[in-house]
Order: structure tokens, then sequence, then C-alpha cells
């Protein structure tokens, strides 16, 4: 085969991808609609937003006001709600690595058990769970207190963060803790120059998901927190929800602008997070 | 799978266990600690408050022979197998976008599927509420527009529903018929980003060449997902299938945010947790929402055993 | 370097940063630490809508300028986890010092909250030089308390003291009204109002738009549920000489039903649902799936002429609404209407309205003195009057002069009383009712499908409640016996404990006597009481 051959081999290739891209752009478009509707929703007044629901107002009548006021509104929560997440989605994961590396190296004695014991608790509906909680926390000491949400998002996420990295651990190849073990490695080193390295991407992607929660919480904050200075982000978004006849323009606006660090955050660590999320993720 | 080890080596690998403890004491106190508290108030009659009685298995008695709770295990199971179909699009999209030829393409597809997850539930609520709005709403538009309403009428009055008619428009969240049809529709096409994101990760292994290979040897697409794709990401799929299980069966935001807390027309929506719902904040049978927190939870762990039995493919 | 790595270093050190800044805020604010003698008053309740917490913030700040070193705080919960929180809280000895009175089991009312019974009699001090100088506290309200949730007829006691009272008004839209009708005349009878439901409708074919007459929801059917009580108003006077024990009592309804003197299948019963399903005609199809929200939503986009709506809505959809918007009292039929004239006695009163947006003690309150003058001051005549101006909600307190946005939303005082009604009796009788209101209200449902429906299942929902209500006369009983006998013990050393007694053997009495009234017809009818 000629090189001029394979080049439009190549493109007639390129050319029977066209009725793909349609397919996914359609699909594409159906999952974009409610980010579309929560952006030119954020600049009408509730006014215009019931007039006229489905287009964008011409960019002459955009309320920019809106992003004002969703900014004052979320700004006081912030510094709160970066230090929750941040310790909070970092000592879930330090904790969580741990853990699956135990489960995924040796099958220890009562590991079985263990590892039963963590999945029941992912199966149990909770019914009345939060007076208990509650209850215990305040024996501890905890009320009031922005550890009580770091380490309630620590021990909550636990369970589905060891269930998929068991999974990811285990595929490392054992020749790689093999050798690290013949250079006298200890588990925690092997932990930091194995296992972290490898599975780089799905910790990524672990940690994202689990910022997201934290920093949407609204429910823990309100019952835990009585300082309305230590509410986190969501309190403050619940509160624009919690409306009878929502200002509908206020709270895309108000969701908008929470989510513009995410985006951030988002946007520089993209391949890391895509990548994450593709490169082999979950393999039970 | 991790390797089995001996029970001296064990024992000089004892710090392996400083590893999980953390982990699991956290567990234990925060999670099991108040679930444990439930199970305990499953054997009481109790408020919510501070007063209970002790009745042994007299809520558990009472659930068996509670007709709402069993109907409502028929249309969550309903819905659950409807959910496993649902699962297809995610694996077809997942599949269409990794055989696409330009890296640069599947790049950004993946990165625009990830977006959506910033936006609040509440607009995705507005925007199916409109869909399947009676007056207004697009779904009936369409309905009207291809003169499928008038087919439909005419089956009705074939065979007797009762559901359509031809001077009312079609109320899909308002007839106990339509409830779970319209539960089943609801999120369509049924993109699932996380789950398409995970399938390509199992897809991740095929190259280009391999696609090459298969046409040459004359094997057609179909085949192509069949023998070569589909055993890849079975280990994904099979994942998935557990969490949606468990998802979809401890659920009711849905039933309860559309159709209120009895369920709507017929009480056709009354999935269990949405009982477990009414009885424990409108009847203010805590107790009773305990059992049947309880019987659901062996629900599950049934289903998840049957899943992780017999749902497991060789690669 | 790639810049793929340069971006993820740059992106993971801007976290970084962010975290060093977020971490020092945090440090620096938990070092300043607060004034230990600092006294701070915590109230608080779900009512988010804006004007509301507007209102109390200046109340709080006209009785912080009177009383220098007290701090008044405000706490806003979200209707939908209040439940919880408040439950939490409670429970967890963290309540704040007033809290919004809901629907509390009576065992949490006695545990958590002070009953403010023996503060009522004494007179408001803060009415200081106006009519209400010399009368009772109690007696400045509309209502003298006599409500739920401020007072609990179980335990003969006062826990709340209400800032407002909720009617429900025909809201429309009059620049459409004029539209379709030449002119505003609101309707006066229940004719004139079906004629213009039928005008709207004819309106909306000709022009082949999208034009409902009414808009309503599931969460508020009340249109139809007030014109059906029109119905059963002559039943009042039947359920009134079975009233073994109280005018209000549910019971008492729900045994009439068992015993067969009131009757699903009767005409005035009959009557009442065939009226329901007329006027359900001129509201959406498939009302009964959509939430208020979605019903405010329609009429705010002018496809719909009017909508039922509580006060509390009044400022919302009159700001919000890009046309004119009236209220009008919805017009029952009058006792000469031809079809519905038989069972009517008249308009129905509001007179025994119910006072709501109540504020109870918490029992942890450290300050439960200063709280209670908080509220004494807020429900003063002046901190009604400027709540009501404020908030632009109706005042609890009598002679607080309305002003011109409510004016519309005044009580009706003349009438006669609503008959008994069909739902809103338990849990189990709700449910049996909306998830059949359908039959009744679709287009292609009928009165005899409904009827068919409910009936067979009536009385066993029925039944389901009174046992459910015995069980829990049952524990207050218990939970009782023991309070009066410690206070009975007190009593022996401390005569001024001898008013509780007898308070308490009052109540006691009373429930006692509820509980075997309700068991006794039980058992009569061959049903066992307990199950």
């Amino acid at each position: 085969m000629s090189s001029a051959q394979e080049i439009s081999y190549a493109n007639a290739q390129k050319k029977r991808d066209f009725p793909k891209h349609l397919i996914i752009w359609f699909v594409l478009a159906i999952e974009l609609l409610p980010f579309y509707m929560m952006v030119q929703m954020s600049v009408k007044t509730n006014q215009s937003f019931i007039a006229n629901p489905w287009f964008p107002n011409l960019p002459n009548q955009w309320h920019l006001e809106n992003w004002v006021h969703g900014f004052n509104l979320i700004f006081p929560y912030i510094a709160n709600t970066v230090f929750v997440a941040v310790t909070g989605t970092f000592g879930m994961l330090a904790l969580a690595i741990l853990a699956s590396y135990f489960f995924a190296r040796y099958k220890m004695p009562c590991s079985t058990l263990f590892w039963s014991l963590l999945m029941v608790i992912m199966l149990l509906p909770g019914v009345a769970n939060l007076v208990p909680l509650f209850q215990l926390l305040k024996s501890m000491n905890l009320l009031n207190s922005l550890w009580a949400l770091i380490i309630l998002a620590i021990a909550g996420g636990q369970v589905f963060c060891i269930f998929i990295l068991r999974n990811f651990i285990e595929e490392i190849p054992r020749d790689l803790f093999e050798a690290a073990e013949m250079d006298g490695a200890t588990h925690l080193q092997q932990i930091m120059h194995v296992v972290i390295p490898m599975s780089g991407p799905i910790i990524g992607t672990l940690s994202i998901l689990t910022f997201l929660g934290i920093w949407n919480d609204f429910m823990m904050p309100l019952i835990l927190l009585r300082d309305q200075d230590l509410f986190t982000l969501g309190v403050g978004l619940v509160y624009l929800d919690g409306e009878y006849v929502k200002d509908y323009g206020q709270i895309m606006a108000a969701f908008l602008v929470a989510s513009i660090p995410i985006i951030i955050i988002f946007l520089f660590c993209m391949k890391l997070f895509v990548r994450g999320l593709s490169s082999g993720a979950i393999k039970g | 799978m991790s390797l089995p080890i001996s029970n001296r080596k064990a024992l000089y690998e004892w710090t392996l266990y400083l590893l999980v403890l953390p982990s699991l004491a956290l567990v234990l106190l925060f999670s099991y600690f108040p679930s444990i508290s439930a199970i305990y108030h499953s054997f009481f009659d109790w408020q919510g408050g501070n007063m209970k009685q002790f009745v042994g298995f007299a809520n558990f008695r009472k659930a068996f022979g509670d007709s709402i709770l069993w109907s409502s295990f028929v249309t969550i199971s309903i819905l659950v197998v409807a959910n496993v179909f649902k699962m297809v699009p995610s694996i077809f999209i997942a599949v269409l976008i990794h055989r696409l030829k330009s890296d640069k393409w599947q790049y950004w597809y993946r990165v625009i599927l990830v977006v959506p997850m910033i936006v609040p539930g509440l607009v995705t609520l507005f925007i199916w509420k409109f869909f399947f709005d009676p007056n207004i709403g697009l779904l009936n538009s369409i309905i009207n527009t291809l003169g499928i309403k008038t087919v439909l009428v005419n089956f009705d009055q074939f065979f007797g529903w009762g559901v359509f008619y031809a001077d009312a428009p079609i109320s899909w969240l308002g007839n106990p018929h339509l409830i779970v049809p319209a539960l089943i529709l609801w999120g369509f096409p049924w993109i699932g980003a996380v789950g398409v994101l995970i399938y390509l990760a199992g897809l991740q292994s095929i190259g280009q060449e391999i696609y090459e290979a298969a046409e040459l040897d004359g094997i057609n697409s179909w085949q192509t997902f069949l023998y070569i794709e589909l055993p890849l990401i079975m280990t994904q799929v099979r994942l998935s299938l557990v969490l949606m299980i468990i998802g979809s069966l401890q659920g009711f935001g849905l039933q309860l945010l559309l159709l209120g807390p009895e369920g709507g027309a017929g009480g056709a929506g009354m999935v269990p947790g949405l009982w477990m719902f009414n009885r424990a904040f409108q009847a203010g049978e805590f107790g009773y929402a305990c059992a049947i927190g309880m019987i659901l939870f062996i629900f599950i762990l049934a289903l998840t055993w049957i899943n992780d039995k017999y749902v497991r493919v060789e690669k | 370097m790639k810049w793929e790595k340069i971006s993820q270093i740059f992106g993971l050190s801007l976290v970084a940063i962010c975290f060093i800044l977020a971490l020092t805020r945090v440090i620096f604010r938990e070092v300043e630490s607060r004034d230990p003698n600092q006294i701070t008053i915590r109230f608080a309740h779900w009512q988010l809508e804006g004007t509301v917490p507007r209102a109390l913030d200046a109340l709080a700040a006209e009785y912080m300028k009177l009383h220098p070193g007290i701090k008044i705080e405000q706490i806003r919960i979200p209707n939908k986890v209040f439940a919880m929180w408040s439950t939490t809280q409670l429970v967890g000895e963290t309540a704040p010092d007033l809290i919004q009175m809901q629907a509390l089991a009576a065992d949490k009312l006695v545990r958590y909250m002070v009953p403010l019974t023996n503060y009522v009699y004494e007179p408001n001090p803060y009415n200081k030089g106006n009519e209400f100088e010399n009368i009772p506290w109690r007696d400045t309200f509309f209502d003298g308390l006599v409500n739920a949730p401020s007072y609990n007829e179980n335990l003969l006691e006062l826990y709340g003291i209400p800032q407002t009272m909720h009617v429900s008004r025909v809201f429309y839209n009059k620049d459409l009204f004029k539209k379709i009708m030449g002119d505003t005349r609101i309707p006066q009878t229940y004719e004139e109002f079906q004629a213009l439901c039928e005008a709207v409708k004819a309106y909306s074919k000709k022009t082949d738009t999208i034009v409902i007459p009414l808009a309503a929801s599931r969460d508020s059917t009340g249109i139809g549920w007030t014109l059906f009580s029109s119905q059963t108003q002559k039943l009042t006077s039947k359920t009134d000489s079975i009233n073994a024990l109280r005018g209000k009592g549910l019971e008492e309804n729900k045994i009439a039903f068992l015993k067969n003197e009131l009757d699903i299948a009767s005409p005035e019963y009959q009557s009442g649902l065939r009226i329901f399903r007329e006027v359900s005609q001129y509201m959406q199809s498939g009302y009964t799936t959509l939430n208020r929200e979605d019903a405010a939503f329609y009429f705010l986009q002018g496809r719909a002429v009017m909508t039922m709506a509580g006060s509390w809505d009044a400022s919302t959809y009159f700001s919000q609404s890009p046309f004119n918007v009236g209220v009008f009292t919805l017009p029952l039929p009058s006792p000469n209407h031809p079809d519905y004239g038989r069972y009517v006695l008249g308009p129905i009163t509001e007179a025994g309205l119910q006072s709501s947006f109540s504020f109870g003690l918490s029992r942890t309150s450290a300050h439960p003195e200063i709280a209670l003058d908080f509220l004494k001051f807020i429900t003063s005549k002046h901190g009604n009057e400027t709540f009501s101006k404020i908030a632009k909600w109706l005042p609890a307190v009598r002679n607080v002069p309305l002003i011109d946005i409510i004016e519309g939303f005044k009580p009706v005082s003349d009438g006669f009383p609503s008959g008994p009604a069909l739902s809103t009796w338990g849990p189990d009788v709700d449910r049996l009712i909306n998830n059949n209101l359908y039959l009744l209200s679709d287009p292609n449902g009928s009165v005899e499908k409904f009827t068919a429906a409910i009936k067979p299942y009536y009385n066993e929902a029925l039944i389901s409640e009174a046992r459910r209500n015995l069980r829990e006369r049952l524990k207050n009983s218990a939970r009782m016996d023991s309070q009066i006998g410690a206070a009975s013990q007190l009593s022996l050393t401390d005569p001024s404990d001898q008013r509780k007694v007898s308070m308490l053997f009052e109540a006691q009495n009373f429930n006692e006597a509820g509980y075997y009234y309700v068991r006794y017809e039980l058992k009569k009818l061959g049903i066992s009481p307990d199950n």
C-alpha cells in the first residue's frame, strides 16, 4: 500500500466517523442542556425568566447584578469551605489509600471479615441515623466545629473509595512491589513510591468527586454548626433554593459563581481528571 | 487478586493492620453506630422521640402483612430491571467515542461529558417537569404533532386500557398506568457521565490496530463489540451494576419530588425507600420505618450476592 | 516540561495557596473568642421569604437598642430540613432559645419546650400606654391562643406565641381578566365564578392559546376542598349532636363515619365531590401531580387567569408578576343555588381562623426570662405592627391596622362554620384520598369512580388512625402519671404547686376520657382497638 493510498484510506476512515460524531453531538447536546439553562438563567430576573424561560436574552438585557449577588452570598463562606473541602478530601484519600493497600497487597487473616464489614455499611439504608450521629458528635465535644464536618467527610467517603481503590491497586503489577521490597522499602514507602504514582489518575478522580460532595453539602453544616460564621457554601445555596417562589436567576448565578473555583481546578487538572476516570478506572 | 499469605508471614507483617485501623475505626464509629441504632429501634414502637416501647418482632410481622410494602417491592423490581437496560446507552456512547479515529476528539468529548456534573439538580428537574407537563409539555406536543396520540387512543378503545382519551391531554405523572413508564423514560437518553468515562477506561487497551485487523478479517462492528469490546469492559459493567442496584433500591428522591410522599396516583410510584420515608416522617412510625429499612437491606444484600455469584465473566 | 505538566503543577499550587489562605483565616477567626458575658438570644424559623427575615431583623435591632448588652440572633433554616434540624437540636440540647413551632409529638413538647401557660395571664409590659395595657397578654391575640401549634389540647398547655394568621384567597391576573371579560368586576357568587371560568375556557379555545382558568397544584387543592366543605356544612350539626367531649375533636368524626352516621355515599358528601370535580375541570389537567411552585409558575407566566394562594404569598405575587394582580374571596354557592344550595348554610366564616408562625421557648435556653421578654416585645401591638408592615403578613394581634397590600386578606368574620372534611385526618386517610384523587379530578374520572375506589378502604384507614390515636393517648397518659406523682409529692411541701397538680389532673382526665371514648366506641362496633 503506497503512502498516498494510506492517507486516502485514513481520510476515508475519518469520513466514516462522521455519523458517529453526529450521534455523539446529539447526545452531548441533551446532556449539556441543563448547563446551558443554568448559564442563560443566571443573567435573568425572575420576570424575564418567567416570560422567556428557554432562550437567552440579548446581552444588553443581561442582569449581571445576579452574579454580584451570587458572589456576595458565597464570599463569606469561601474560607470555611476551602478549609473543610481540602482537609476533608486529603484526609479521606490518605486513609482510603492506606486501607486499600491493606486489602490489595496480601490476603491477611481477617481481611475478608474487615472487607465485609465495610461493604455491608454501603448496603444499609439510613433511616433515622441523624439523631444518634448528632448525639455521638456531641458527646465527643465536636459540635459547632469545622472538624466535625471534616471527620464526617473522611468517615463517610471511606467505603466507596476503598471499594474502588482496592481494585485499582490490585491491578498494579506485582513485580513493582517485589522490586521495592527487595530494596528494603517499608509498606509506607511502597505506598508512596509505587501505589500513588501508579494510581495517580484514579486518586485525582476520587478527590474531585469527594471535593464536589463536600463543596455543595448543606445538611451537615446546618445541623452541626451553631455559629453562622462557620457555615460553608452549601448553606448559602440552600437558602436561595429553599424560598417558596424561587429567584431562579439568583440561584443559578450563585451556583455558577460557586462552581468557578471548581472549574479553575478542573481546567488545570483536566488531564489528570479525565485520564484518571478513563485509564482503566474501575476494575472489579 | 490480593496475594494469599501464610500465617507466619502474616504475623511478621502485623504492621499492615495499622493501615486499615483508622478507616475501620472511623467507619465503625460514625457509620455503624448510627445504623446499629436503627437496627435496635426496629424492635420498638418508636416515634422518633425519647419514648419507646419494646415490641419484639411486631414491626416485622406487620411488614410481612403490609401489602403496600410488597407492591412497592414489585415497583422497584420493575425500575431496577429498567435501569439495567438504561445502562446500555452509556456503554454504546463509550464504544462510539472510543472507535473515533481522532484522539483529539476523544479527549474533548470526555471533557465535555464532565461539565454537566456541576449543574444543580434543580435545573434538570425543571427541564424534565416541563417535558412531562400535560398541558404545555414537550412530550405531549411531540405525540400530538406526530399523530401518535390518535394511535394510542385507538389502541386504548380497542383494548379498553382507560388511559388515553382523545379529549384530554395525557397526564404522564398523574395516571397510575403511566407513572412507571414515565419514571423509566425519565433521564432519556440515560447517559451517565461517570459511567461513560469508566467504560472508556476499560476500552483503553484496545488500540486502533485491532480495529483495523478486525476489519480486514471481515468482522462486522457488532461482532467487534461482542467479542472484543464487551469482554474488556465486563468488569466495569458488573461494578456499575452493583452500584446501580444499591442506588436504585435505596433511592426515593425522584419519586418524593415528583409524586409526593404518598407515591402519586394509585400509589403507583411507591417504592420501599419512599414507604420508609412516609412511615417515618408522615406517620411518625420510626420503629416500623427502621424495620422496613432492615427488610430492604436483606433484599439488597441478596441481590448483590446474586450479582457477585452469577454475573461474573472471565476475561 | 510539557505544558500539561506545568498546568497541573500550577493548578495544584493554586489549591495549596487557597488552602493556606483559608487556613489562616479559619485559625485567625477561631482565636478571637467571644465575650463570655455577652448574652445572646437565638431564634430559629423556616420562613425564608425575604420580607419575613427582614421584619424580624428590624425587630431584633430595635430590641437590642432598647436593651444594650443583649444580642439577638436570627437563624434561618430551610423548610425541607427544619424538622430534621430541630429534632437533632432539641434532642442534642443545643437548640436555640426560641424555635418556630411545628406539629411536635406531645412527648417532645413536654421534654423540650417550656409551657408558657402561666405567663400569658399577665399583661404584656410592652403594651404599656396602649389599649392593651391592662389586658392579659393572651387576650391581645385575635384567637385568644387556643389553637395548635401554639396550644396543645392534649396537654392543656400553651407552648407558643404566634406572629400572624393565614387566609387563602383567589389571586387573579387583572390584565388577562380584563382582556377576556371586558371589565374587572370580580365574581360575587359561585355562578359568576363559574361563568368566568367558562369564559376563560371559551377564550382559550377561540384564540387557540393555552389559558387555564385556575392554576392549581397538589399542595393547594384549596379551591376544591373549600367548595367541598360548603356542601357538608349542614352535617356539622349532625356531628355536633354526638359530640360527647368537645366540638372540634376529630375523633368524633371518625367514629361517626364508622357508625355510618357520616357516609361518603350520602347526598351531602356526593354533592361535595361533584362540586370538587366540577371546579377541577377548570384547572390544568393533571394538576394533582404539580406542586405549588409549578402552579405559581403557570400563573406568573400568564397561562392562568387565577390561582388560589395564601396571604403569605401576597408580596411575592404582587412584586414578581409582570401584570397587575388582584385578590378576591372565593364565592361559595348560596343557599338558593339550584344544585348545590340545598346543603349550604351560607358563607364560610374565617372567624375561627388559627394564628400561626408561633415561637416556642426551649428548655435549654440559658436566659429564658430574656427570651420570653423578646417574645413579648415582638408580639406587643407595636412589635406585631412592625412585623406586619415589613413582612407584609397579616398581624396576629388585635387592632393592628392592615397595610394596603394585605387589605384584601382581611378575614371574613361573618358566616357559618365549614363542614367536616374527607381527608387531613391522618397519614393513612390522606394517602387513600391522595392516591385516588386523580379519579375525581381527571377529565375522564367521575364521582362514582372515586367513591367506588375510596369507600371499601375508608373505614379501614379510619380505624388505623383511631388506633394510632389510642396508642399516642396511652403513651401520653403513662408519662403524665409520673408527672402527676412528682407534682403531688412537691405540692405537699409547697402549696403553690397545687394549681399545677390540678391542671395535670385535668389534662390527664381529658386525655383518658378521650382514650376510653374511642376505645369504647370501637369495641361497641366490634372493632378491636389494638392491632
